[in-house]
């Protein structure tokens, strides 16, 4: 009994490991096929974007379609989206990506995928969307920015401020989650590239909200956009935050002021009740 | 290393011939390299294409190029040193250095007499920018 | 006799049982490291270190690196060090009393002068050894180095110096022999950007073995595929438990060690916890139970992540002997760090620290060797008095030989389709040939150095990291 169960897990460990094998020369050969079809993609899509000026892309019907077929499996088009996505770290060419996303039929199918079932493909779809310049319907947006979902609630954020720019500053709160340094990180560059003016009323009105980590989205925000000097009281009341990220980003945004910021203009006093009042102080060494 | 055919046979025209023909270097992605030449109007046997540090050495040590274009940071290397080592191999040639501002490389662009291009900008940009330099 | 026979009876059930326990467990972990992959690929989707990377608010990150006679290739490590594409990085080189000429190659190399040196005394530091000197480079390239000459004191104390002089919010450890990636700073920090409610304490990356590879300028060149056959078994070992093992565990919030050679730490939190232990071999082990058990005290969520690709590369034992060496080390840190730490066991404080990882440390950890090792003696003596099922035995011994395999199967598998390393077809072929050798090559002299760890520390001998001669890296033609 226990020679045959002996014999029968050592069939099972061999046919494993045969299917180990068989499936490494299964993901070769995939690869393969996957590499050639890259080559095809590269070469039309670089085909195309050089040798067309803006919009022209209607006379290249046949190198269109023959993308068209290559991109229409998930695969390709996603392929075919970083690759754009990498053109577009060089060139800036919006109109035209987005000219050729639609008549690949690309556009269309992400909006799709934006009502699909995983939460993982709508993150993705998100993502794609406003990489590529296309616009997400904004009630999709909206429902989006508050979900469970990790990756879609942070995706959604993202293609919020780059659609509605700093107007959705305040909106963000809606999330109770913390939003991360990465996401901030995107979202100030977001602003700087689309909406290089700012507003420093929405910025305060988001501050107001009271979520610390949209806070410290707003205090940097002051400072990548020099809005530190005029805004210190905002970064004195975040100093005195009892989150610690917040409250240390503050006091190294306000140290940097230096020069810029008098001891007499730093209304530090009305703190001096809270327990960490000496310590923050020493730290700005007021 | 076999040479493409399309520049044994530049080689062999600049040399039986006495007329040196402008030999042109792109280093960067292939699909961006590729987007730039069909923009540029270069003929294919013109240009060489190139995406990795040990490429970039073994045509930069076979042929005199007069023109590169040369991404800032090239795979396998500093950018810091790709470029001091394009100035040193190729020191009349024409470089320009295609940055996305992610490295300084302000200062050495100067230091070694390159052409520094900040990217993104458009293709109608950035082709009459390098047909300015070219001239 | 009877008695005997019961006895008998009862520890080849306890060996029997040990075994099924942990090969399920190694099943499990298998399934763990999968979702893990996955999960981190699909991160890495949305997360591209290249998309933040010309930020202003991407963390400080210092790299400390300890030497200790690396005259050998002291020069061209520092020089991959220096390599990193990051916009915000010092690289602090201590140099923990060497004995060679690491220090005069350094000065000369990187035009290195004296600078003041001000102990800061309202700034918290950690103790250390005597600090000699610190020095900066005069060449406007090398801004960001900065060497610390200081009395010899043991890595953890070289790393806890390093610690010191450190001005940034991160720290990366790592060794002076290591070659690291060009954006191995840039992709360990990105889960530092992506911690949320759970704050990040410590990171680890993938390990690679670069024995005979072609290094130039710092830069790795040619991975090239090691000669010696001890070194290509470590790449396998590297392979199953950087890819098995820590991936499995950081799956479930279970991660206990970030190797040594690529640990990212918050420098703050080095500092509350008083930087590395100078009394274990076994450092990184026991910074990472020390911060984990730090962390559960104050209560506060954290998380402990491994990044599955090879971010470092660095030069593993080619000869058996400081392959022996090295596992002995191995050995007595784990035994001086489990003892440490043993108020964990069962401390319900402590969470899961307390309840799973730390017992399967215990059990499936630090025990496995002595478990392995009482095996064969059990086996000898049943083969001796002829108390042995020979077929039973055989097929036995046959179907452990083969899990093994399995398990190193895959491992080669997934890091070859996922990570584009060891791609070609010979390189797969010779990866599985050594895989399916290891266990009757190195594995008894791996055991070996195990077990004479094991006897140093129960016979109380003092703890020495051991002589690890290297060759250095090949440079480029």
């Amino acid at each position: 009994m226990t020679l045959t169960l002996l014999k029968v897990l050592i069939g099972i460990v061999c046919v494993l490991i045969i299917s180990l094998w068989a499936l490494m020369l299964i993901a070769r050969a995939l690869r393969y096929r996957d590499d050639r079809r890259h080559v095809e993609i590269r070469s039309l899509l670089g085909e195309l974007l050089g040798s067309i000026a803006t919009a022209d892309v209607s006379n290249r019907q046949a190198q269109v379609q023959e993308l068209r077929s290559l991109t229409s499996g998930v695969k390709g088009r996603r392929y075919l989206i970083d690759q754009l996505r990498l053109v577009q770290d060089y060139f800036s060419l919006p109109h035209l990506s987005s000219e050729l996303l639609d008549r690949l039929g690309i556009d269309s199918a992400l909006v799709a995928s934006l009502h699909q079932k995983g939460n993982m493909h709508r993150a993705r779809a998100v993502v794609n969307l406003y990489e590529t310049d296309s616009l997400i319907p904004e009630d999709m947006l909206d429902k989006y920015i508050a979900h469970d979902h990790i990756y879609l609630r942070r995706e959604s954020q993202i293609a919020l401020i780059k659609q509605r720019g700093w107007a959705a500053l305040p909106h963000l709160s809606a999330s109770t989650r913390r939003m991360t340094m990465w996401q901030q990180i995107r979202i100030i560059e977001k602003l700087t590239t689309y909406f290089p003016v700012a507003q420093k009323d929405l910025l305060l009105e988001a501050w107001n909200q009271g979520d610390e980590s949209l806070r410290m989205l707003c205090a940097r925000l002051a400072d990548s956009f020099d809005l530190l000097p005029e805004m210190h009281g905002m970064l004195l009341e975040g100093a005195f935050s009892d989150d610690k990220r917040l409250s240390d980003l503050c006091v190294t945004l306000l140290r940097n002021l230096d020069g810029n910021l008098q001891p007499e203009s730093m209304p530090i006093s009305i703190y001096s009740a809270h327990p960490n009042y000496i310590n923050i102080s020493k730290r700005l060494a007021l | 290393m076999k040479m493409p055919a399309e520049n044994s046979y530049l080689s062999r025209l600049n040399q039986d011939s006495g007329i040196r023909m402008k030999r042109k270097l792109i280093i960067s992605d292939r699909l961006i390299a590729s987007i730039l030449r069909r923009r540029l109007k270069w003929a294919p046997g013109a240009v060489d294409i190139v995406q990795h540090v040990h490429e970039v050495e073994a045509k930069v040590n076979r042929h005199p190029y007069d023109f590169i274009i040369t991404d800032a940071h090239v795979q396998g290397t500093r950018s810091a040193d790709h470029l001091q080592y394009l100035r040193a191999q190729c020191p009349t040639a024409k470089i320009i250095v295609l940055d996305h501002d992610r490295g300084s490389l302000r200062e050495s662009s100067e230091t070694l007499s390159l052409h520094r291009v900040a990217l993104p900008m458009t293709l109608d940009q950035i082709s009459d920018l390098i047909n300015t330099i070219g001239q | 006799m009877k008695w005997a026979d019961q006895i008998i009876d009862i520890l080849s059930g306890l060996f029997l049982g040990y075994g099924i326990l942990l090969a399920l467990i190694y099943l499990v972990l298998s399934i763990l490291a999968t979702l893990a992959v996955r999960a981190h690929q699909r991160r890495s989707y949305y997360v591209s270190a290249s998309d933040v990377q010309g930020s202003a608010y991407l963390p400080s990150v210092s790299l400390v690196a300890p030497a200790y006679n690396e005259g050998l290739s002291i020069v061209t490590n520092v020089r991959s060090l220096l390599a990193q594409q990051y916009p915000s990085y010092q690289l602090v080189v201590v140099n923990d009393g060497s004995s060679d000429d690491t220090m005069s190659q350094l000065i000369t190399a990187y035009d290195l002068v004296a600078d003041a040196y001000v102990r800061d005394d309202s700034e918290p530091s950690i103790e250390t050894a005597p600090v000699r000197a610190i020095y900066r480079s005069t060449n406007p390239m090398y801004t960001h180095l900065t060497v610390i000459d200081k009395v010899n004191g043991g890595r953890a104390d070289a790393i806890n110096c390093g610690i010191n002089a450190a001005s940034t919010t991160l720290i990366l450890c790592t060794d002076a022999d290591c070659i690291l990636e060009q954006d191995a700073v840039q992709r360990m920090v990105v889960p530092y950007l992506l911690a949320g409610d759970r704050e990040l304490i410590a990171c680890g990356a993938g390990i690679g073995i670069a024995n005979d590879a072609i290094v130039e300028k710092g830069i790795l060149r040619d991975l090239r595929f090691p000669k010696a056959w001890i070194a290509r078994v470590q790449i396998v070992e590297y392979m199953r438990s950087f890819l098995l093992g820590r991936m499995a565990w950081s799956q479930v919030d279970g991660l206990m060690l970030v190797s040594g050679a690529m640990g990212l730490y918050p420098r703050s939190r080095l500092m509350e916890v008083g930087g590395l232990d100078r009394t274990t071999v076994g450092e990184d082990l026991e910074l990472c139970i020390r911060l984990r058990a730090h962390m559960e005290r104050l209560g506060v969520r954290y998380d402990v992540v491994y990044i599955p690709e090879t971010l470092c590369f660095t030069e593993a034992p080619s000869t058996l002997s400081v392959y022996m060496t090295q596992r002995d080390r191995w050995a007595r840190g784990l035994w001086e760090t489990m003892r440490k730490h043993r108020y964990l066991l069962f401390n319900s404080r402590y969470g899961r620290m307390g309840w799973l990882l730390y017992p399967y440390w215990l059990i499936f950890e630090l025990a496995a060797p002595i478990v392995e090792a009482l095996g064969l003696v059990f086996l000898v003596y049943l083969t001796a008095t002829a108390r042995i099922n020979v077929p039973h035995a055989l097929y036995l011994m046959l179907l452990v030989y083969l899990l093994g395999c399995l398990f190193s199967t895959y491992a080669i598998a997934l890091y070859t389709f996922k990570y584009q390393r060891y791609t070609r077809w010979s390189e797969v072929l010779r990866l599985l040939a050594v895989a399916y050798l290891e266990s009757m090559y190195s594995h008894p002299f791996m055991l070996y150095g195990e077990m004479r760890g094991y006897v140093k520390k129960i016979a109380g001998v003092k703890s020495q990291w051991g002589n690890m001669s290297r060759k250095g890296f090949g440079s480029g033609t």
